[in-house]
C-alpha cells in the first residue's frame, strides 16, 4: 500500500530512485583551445592574481577529462541555469520536468546521486538526498564552470563516480571596479535581471551578485495534430539569490576568502499530461557560507576551509492534503597543503570533516551523520610523462569505508599526441534517506562501489589561422550494491536495498575547430557519446531483465555548437540529439532540439553594452525529456547587459 | 424424542443451507469511520467470512482488508484509500470492505461454515456489490503524478480496470473465472467509456462451489514497479449459500510460508522454516499439478521460467497444516 512517504518519495525523489544516465562532455573555452585538459603540475611560482579555492592537482586530476567554460559563455548564456548549459554544449543528460524545473544530470551512465557538485572547493549536494537541483544554479552567479570525468571519490568522496561538476568564484586582487547588469524578457511571461558589482584592489576585493527569475511557463503543446492544443497549467516558477564574496590579502602570501549565498525557489509543479490538474508546490532555499584561508610559498601550500550550508525543501499538495518539509544543516572542515619537492614532484593531502543534522516527516527523529576524510595525492612528472597516485580514507560515523586508490596516467606520445588514462576505485555511501527514512530506510545499507578504467587519446594542432582538436575516450565501469528503492519481496512499501550491479561503458569523442581571419571568426564544437549501462542482476521490482540498459539513459547522445562572429556581432547555434531510452512507464523516442542565439556588442570608453535575442527549439520540436511531461515548442528571449567598468 | 431430535437436524441441516449476506454492519461503524487494524485476530469477521488483514503502526499502513463507513467520494490521494467513490456502502447501508490488492487478496469461509464437520465447508456464492475505491477512482478519472488519466493523453487510450475472482476449494484454485471491469476504455466510441462509481452487482455463481475467493486486479496502465493505477476496490452483501458437510475431510490450516516475491515471472522464493525437508507443488488453474520442489530449510528459489502467465497454488505435500498459497505469474 502505498503511503505518504511513498508518494513523496516517488515524487521527489525519482531521481535517487530510479536508475538515470547521462552524458557528461564539455569542451574547453575558446582561449584554452591548445592545452585541452593538459594539467600542468608547476606553473605556479608566485602568487597568481586569479585565484580559485581548489588546487588543480585535485580539480585535474592526471589521467581524466576536463572541461571548463569562461566566464564570458556563462554570461551569454542567457541567464539560464547550469543546467541550460550543460543540455546545450555538453552530453550530460539532464534530466528536466520542464522549464525552470528541478534538473539533474548524469554524467557516464551513472545516476544522479553519482555526480557531485563543489562549488569553490566544497562538496555540495544534499546529504538527504545525495544529488543537486542544478536549476538553482544560474550560470551568472559563477565565473568559471569546470567537469572533471569519470571516478574521483579519492579526491572528492562519496558520489564522485560519474564525473565531478566544479564551481567557481575567482577573486582577484588588483585595482578595478566594475558594475553588469542584465535584464532579459523571454515567452512565458520570463523575467530575468542580474546585477553583479565588483570593486577590488591589490589589498581587498568584492563581489556582489543579486538574481531574480519569474516565469509563468505557460506554454502550449499539441498532443497530436487533430488534437486542440492545450496550455500548461500550474507551472509558474520564481527564483531568486544572492551571492557575495570577500577577498582579502593580508599579507603577500596569504589570503581570506569569506563567501556568503542565500537562494529561493518557488516553483508550481505542473500536472503531467495524463493529469487534470496539479496543486503541487515546492520552496527550496538555501543559506551557503564559507571561509577560506590560503597560504601560498614556493615549496608549499595550506588551504583551509570551513563551511556552513542551511537548506530546506518544503512540497505542498493542498489536493491531497500532503505537506512535507525536510531540511538539513552541514558543517564542513578542511584543511589541505602541498608540497613540491621539485619541479618534478608534488604531494598534497587534505583531511575533511563533514558534520550534518537533518530533519523530515519521515524520519522518526533528527538524524546526522558524521564523515571524516583523509586523502593523499602524489604527482610525479618525468619527461613527457606525469603520472598520479592517490588514496583516501573514509570513517563514516563510526564505519570505516575501505581505502580508495585510484591512479591517472598523461603521456605525450607525439608533439600534439596526448594518451591519458585512470583507473579508479569508486563509492558513494547511503544517503540519509536512504537510511532513515520511515518506511523502507535501510540503516544496513552497504556503500555502492566499483572499479572504473578509462583511456582517452587527445590530438591538437594549429596552422596560421586554424586550430582543431579532436579526442576519443573509452571509459568502463562497475558499480556494486547498486543502492535501488523498490518494493521488496514480501512487503508492500518501498525500501532501500543495494540489490544490483550496473556495468557502464562508453565511447565519447569531442571535435573542436576555430578559424579566425582579420575580423571573422568561427568556432566549432561538437561531441558523440555512445554509452551502454546496463543492469547486471535480474529484478522484479523496478521490471528490469539482466542487461537491459537503464531508464532515462539514452545509448546515443550528439551536440554540435557553431559559432560565428564578425567584429562584435555574434551568432551561435546550438544543436543537440538525445537517442531514445526506456521511461518508467513509455518508452521515449528521440528528439533533436536546435537553438539560436545573435548578439551584439558595443564598447563606448568603459561602458559595454550587448544585446541578445534568441529562439530556443527552433525547429519547433515535439519531444519529451520524462514520458508524461509536456515540453514547451519553439520559444524566444530578448536581453540586454550593461557593463561599466573602471580599471 | 426421536421425532425432535430429527426434526433438530432437520433444521440445524436447513439453517446450515440456509442463504447468508454479510453486509459488515457488525462493526457498527459511525458514518465517516474506518478499520484498517484488525489486532492479534489477523484479519476481520462478518457473518461466516474472514477477510485478513495487519496494521503496521510504525508506518500507519495496512494490507489486504480494511473495513469503512467513510463517504469521501472528492478528496483524490492515497490518504483517501479506505473511501467507496459510492458514497458509503450498497443498497443504502452504511458499511463497506476495501481491499488492497496490491498482490491478490483472499476471503475466506470461517466461522459455523468452517467449524462443521470439524473442518472447513464450502459455500456456492451467490454474488456480491463491487465498486471503486475514491483513491482509484479519482485516479484513473483525473490523474495523478503515477497513474494515467484513463483515455491518456488523447482521450483514446482504450484503457481498462480489471478485477479478477476466483476460487480456492480444499486448497486448490478453480479454473473458472469472474471478470468484472471496474473502469473500462477499451471502446472506440468515447462516450461509452466509463469508471464505475456505483454498486454494482456481480454474479458469483460461475464460480461454483468455494471455501475461498481470489481477488486479483490488472490495469493498461502499468510500468516497471508494476500496475500502476492504484489497487482497490470495495465491495459489500456478500451473498453465498453455506453447504453441508463436506465430501473430504478438510485440512485445517493453521501455519503459513512466505512466498515472494509474488506476483513475479522469472523466479519466485519459498521461506520454508521448519528443519525437516518437504515437497512443495504447483497446481495450475485447473488443479493440475505441474511440478514438485524440494524444499530445504529457509529460502529456496523456485523456477518458474516454464510457466505460462496465470494464477497457481502451491501446496506443502508432506505437512499438515500449511495454507496454500497463490501464486501469480506474469
Amino acid at each position: 500500500m502505498p503511503l505518504f512517504q511513498d508518494f513523496l518519495l516517488r515524487n521527489l525523489l525519482l531521481d535517487a530512485a530510479l536508475l538515470c544516465k547521462g552524458k557528461l562532455f564539455a569542451v574547453a573555452a575558446l582561449i584554452l583551445v591548445f592545452q585541452l585538459g593538459y594539467a600542468q603540475v608547476d606553473t605556479v611560482l608566485m602568487m597568481p592574481t586569479i585565484e580559485i579555492s581548489a588546487p588543480t592537482i585535485r580539480t585535474q586530476a592526471v589521467g581524466g577529462r576536463v572541461d571548463r567554460w569562461s566566464s564570458e559563455v556563462l554570461q551569454n548564456n542567457g541567464g539560464a541555469s547550469i543546467a541550460d548549459l550543460l543540455k546545450r554544449e555538453s552530453n550530460v543528460f539532464v534530466k528536466s520536468y520542464g522549464l525552470g524545473s528541478i534538473a539533474t544530470t548524469a554524467v557516464r551512465g551513472a545516476s544522479a546521486g553519482h555526480t557531485v557538485v563543489v562549488w569553490n572547493g566544497i562538496a555540495l549536494q544534499s546529504p538527504m538526498l545525495g544529488l543537486l537541483d542544478l536549476s538553482m544554479l544560474p550560470s551568472g552567479l559563477m565565473d568559471q564552470v569546470g567537469i572533471q570525468y569519470g571516478g574521483q571519490s579519492t579526491l572528492w568522496g562519496s558520489g564522485a563516480i560519474g564525473g565531478v561538476i566544479h564551481l567557481e568564484n575567482q577573486t582577484t586582487f588588483t585595482e578595478k571596479s566594475s558594475v553588469d547588469l542584465q535584464s532579459s524578457y523571454g515567452s512565458f511571461s520570463t523575467f530575468q535581471q542580474q546585477v553583479v558589482l565588483k570593486k577590488s584592489n591589490k589589498k581587498w576585493s568584492s563581489t556582489t551578485r543579486l538574481f531574480n527569475q519569474t516565469a509563468t511557463n505557460d506554454f502550449t503543446y499539441r498532443i497530436r495534430a487533430d488534437l486542440p492544443t492545450k496550455t500548461q497549467t500550474h507551472a509558474a516558477v520564481k527564483q531568486k539569490g544572492f551571492l557575495q564574496e570577500l577577498g582579502f590579502q593580508t599579507s603577500n602570501n596569504q589570503q581570506w576568502t569569506v563567501y556568503f549565498w542565500t537562494q529561493k525557489a518557488e516553483r508550481e509543479i505542473p500536472p503531467t499530461t495524463t493529469q487534470t490538474r496539479s496543486e503541487a508546490f515546492q520552496v527550496d532555499d538555501f543559506i551557503r557560507t564559507t571561509v577560506q584561508w590560503k597560504k601560498t610559498g614556493l615549496k608549499h601550500t595550506l588551504q583551509a576551509k570551513v563551511a556552513h550550508f542551511s537548506e530546506g525543501i518544503d512540497y505542498q499538495d493542498a489536493s491531497i492534503g500532503l505537506r512535507a518539509l525536510s531540511d538539513f544543516k552541514t558543517t564542513i572542515g578542511e584543511v589541505e597543503g602541498i608540497w613540491k619537492k621539485s619541479t618534478n614532484t608534488a604531494f598534497h593531502w587534505g583531511i575533511n570533516d563533514t558534520y550534518t543534522t537533518a530533519k523530515a516527516d519521515s524520519y522518526s527523529t533528527n538524524r546526522s551523520e558524521n564523515r571524516t576524510a583523509l586523502f593523499i595525492a602524489l604527482q610525479h612528472q618525468k619527461g613527457p610523462w606525469k603520472a598520479q597516485l592517490n588514496f583516501r580514507q573514509e570513517l563514516v560515523d563510526s564505519t570505516l569505508v575501505p581505502i580508495m586508490p585510484s591512479m591517472g596516467i598523461e603521456t605525450k606520445l607525439q608533439e600534439q599526441l596526448l594518451i591519458k588514462a585512470k583507473v579508479s576505485r569508486n563509492y558513494r555511501l547511503p544517503t540519509l534517506n536512504d537510511r532513515f527514512w520511515e518506511p523502507g530506510g535501510n540503516a544496513n545499507l552497504q556503500a555502492e562501489n566499483g572499479w572504473s578504467e578509462e583511456v582517452g587519446l587527445h590530438t591538437f594542432g594549429a596552422k596560421k589561422n586554424h586550430a582543431w582538436s579532436y579526442s576519443l575516450t573509452g571509459f568502463n565501469r562497475h558499480i556494486d550494491n547498486w543502492i535501488l528503492w523498490s518494493i521488496a519481496p514480501g512487503n508492500s512499501f518501498w525500501s532501500a536495498n543495494n540489490i544490483t550491479k550496473v556495468w557502464s561503458r562508453g565511447i565519447e569523442q569531442r571535435i573542436r575547430y576555430t578559424f579566425s581571419a582579420k575580423n571573422w571568426t568561427l568556432a566549432i564544437k561538437g561531441g558523440y557519446d555512445y554509452i551502454r549501462s546496463t543492469n547486471q542482476v535480474a529484478l522484479e521490482s523496478p521490471r528490469i531483465a539482466a542487461g537491459e540498459q537503464l531508464i532515462y539513459v539514452p545509448i546515443h547522445q550528439g551536440f554540435a555548437k557553431a559559432e560565428i562572429a564578425y567584429g562584435t556581432l555574434q551568432a551561435v547555434y546550438n544543436h543537440t540529439f538525445t537517442g531514445a531510452s526506456q521511461g518508467i512507464s513509455d518508452a521515449l523516442a528521440s528528439y533533436q532540439l536546435g537553438d539560436l542565439r545573435i548578439q551584439y556588442r558595443h564598447t563606448l570608453n568603459k561602458w559595454d553594452t550587448l544585446i541578445f535575442i534568441q529562439a530556443n527549439n527552433i525547429w519547433n520540436t515535439n519531444y519529451r525529456v520524462i514520458e508524461r511531461r509536456a515540453m514547451p515548442g519553439r520559444y524566444y528571449q530578448i536581453g540586454i547587459n550593461i557593463n561599466f567598468e573602471n580599471k | 424424542m426421536k421425532q425432535t431430535f430429527t426434526l433438530l437436524i432437520l433444521l440445524w441441516t436447513f439453517a446450515l443451507s440456509a442463504q447468508e449476506v454479510v453486509d459488515f454492519e457488525n462493526f457498527n461503524l459511525a458514518v465517516g469511520t474506518s478499520l484498517n487494524d484488525s489486532g492479534e485476530a489477523g484479519g476481520f469477521t462478518s457473518g461466516n467470512l474472514f477477510f485478513p488483514n495487519s496494521y503496521n503502526p510504525d508506518f500507519d499502513s495496512w494490507t489486504d482488508w480494511g473495513i469503512s463507513a467513510q463517504t469521501d467520494t472528492l478528496t483524490p490521494g492515497f490518504m483517501n484509500d479506505l473511501s467507496s467513490i459510492a458514497g458509503g456502502g450498497a443498497e443504502g447501508t452504511n458499511t463497506y470492505a476495501v481491499s488492497a490488492a496490491f498482490s491478490p487478496t483472499i476471503m475466506s469461509l470461517t466461522g459455523a461454515s468452517a467449524e462443521m464437520g470439524g473442518t472447513g465447508t464450502s459455500a456456492a456464492f451467490s454474488g456480491m456489490y463491487v465498486t471503486n475505491n475514491t483513491y482509484a477512482a479519482l485516479s484513473m478519472e483525473q490523474g495523478d503524478a503515477f497513474a494515467k488519466k484513463f483515455g491518456g493523453e488523447t482521450g483514446d487510450d482504450e484503457d481498462f480496470f480489471l478485477l479478477t475472482i476466483q476460487k480456492f476449494l480444499d486448497g486448490v484454485i478453480g479454473s473458472e473465472v469472474v471478470q468484472f471491469f471496474l473502469a473500462d476504455f477499451r471502446s472506440v466510441d468515447n462516450n461509452q467509456d466509463y469508471i464505475l462509481k456505483d454498486w454494482t452487482f456481480v454474479d458469483l455463481t460461475p464460480l461454483g462451489k468455494a471455501d475461498s475467493l481470489i481477488f486479483s486486479l490488472s490495469s493498461s496502465d502499468n510500468g516497471q514497479f508494476g500496475m500502476n493505477t492504484p489497487a482497490y476496490f470495495c465491495i459489500d452483501q456478500i451473498t453465498f449459500e453455506a453447504q453441508g458437510p463436506p465430501t473430504s475431510v478438510k485440512e485445517v490450516f493453521t501455519k503459513s510460508f512466505e512466498l515472494f516475491p509474488n506476483p513475479s515471472s522469472i523466479f519466485t522464493t519459498i521461506h520454508w522454516p521448519e528443519s525437516q525437508q518437504a515437497t512443495a507443488a504447483i497446481y495450475s488453474m485447473s488443479g493440475q499439478q505441474i511440478q514438485t520442489y524440494n524444499l530445504q530449510t529457509g529460502n529456496n528459489q523456485l523456477d518458474l521460467s516454464s510457466l505460462s502467465a496465470g494464477v497457481y497454488s502451491i501446496r506443502i505435500l508432506n505437512e499438515v497444516g500449511w495454507q496454500p498459497q497463490l501464486l501469480v505469474v506474469k
